[in-house]
């Protein structure tokens, strides 16, 4: 680790070092929490998409019109 | 009346049953995730991989994640990411938690969803813990010395 940030801060190397990754510790579990989200989010717009296909495709073969016609 | 039968007979008679209608799909009934809402996913996954892997590495950015010194582990960097989770967690986890616990209350059954909570909810449980340690220790050295 540079000894000029531990300078600027007025902390002594080791306190900084230990400051520095313990911050990064808790980015990265925060970082954890939002990232499961946020690619969670690109999976459900891909289930929407395959599902949204399928409907249309049902629609196609399986017309409800003619399916629920009362004659 | 005797148009109703005649219509019968002859085989143009055309009613609305209502039983049969119940079995009509609504048009646009499919939900689901919207363009928008998955751009936003994008963004936010650029941001979060750009401030916790990419500006750590940058030389003068350490000093700016431990401004100001006073405040322990809270400082700018980690309260904003903090903002930026708790924000992210309740945009597009808010609808994955109440399904989450929908299942495990009324149906009694845990699925991807719930798993996903756990996950997304240890971690920021965790995250809050980290950081009474952090201020604990901060105190405890301050009134040390």
């Amino acid at each position: 680790m540079d000894m000029s940030h531990s300078n600027k801060l007025n902390m002594n190397s080791s306190d900084f070092e230990h400051r520095l990754a313990m911050v990064e510790e808790l980015v990265h579990m925060m970082e954890t929490a939002s990232l499961i989200l946020a690619i969670i989010t690109l999976g459900k717009y891909q289930e929407w998409k395959a599902k949204r296909s399928i409907a249309t495709m049902a629609e196609k073969i399986f017309v409800a019109d003619s399916l629920l016609q009362n004659e | 009346m005797y148009e109703y039968i005649k219509k019968e007979y002859s085989g143009t008679l055309k009613e609305s049953d209502a039983y049969l209608e119940g079995f009509r799909k609504s048009s646009n009934s499919l939900e689901g995730v919207k363009l928008n809402k998955l751009l936003w996913a994008l963004a936010t996954i650029a941001i979060f991989f750009v401030c916790s892997n990419i500006l750590p590495l940058v030389d003068w950015f350490q000093d700016f994640a431990l401004f100001p010194v006073s405040s322990g582990v809270l400082s700018f960097y980690v309260i904003t990411m903090l903002v930026l989770s708790i924000s992210t967690m309740i945009i597009f986890g808010r609808e994955t938690f109440q399904n989450a616990y929908t299942n495990l209350v009324k149906f009694k059954i845990l699925n991807m969803e719930s798993l996903v909570s756990i996950g997304c909810v240890s971690s920021l449980l965790m995250t809050f813990w980290m950081i009474a340690i952090g201020v604990i220790e901060e105190a405890s050295v301050n009134s040390s010395g």
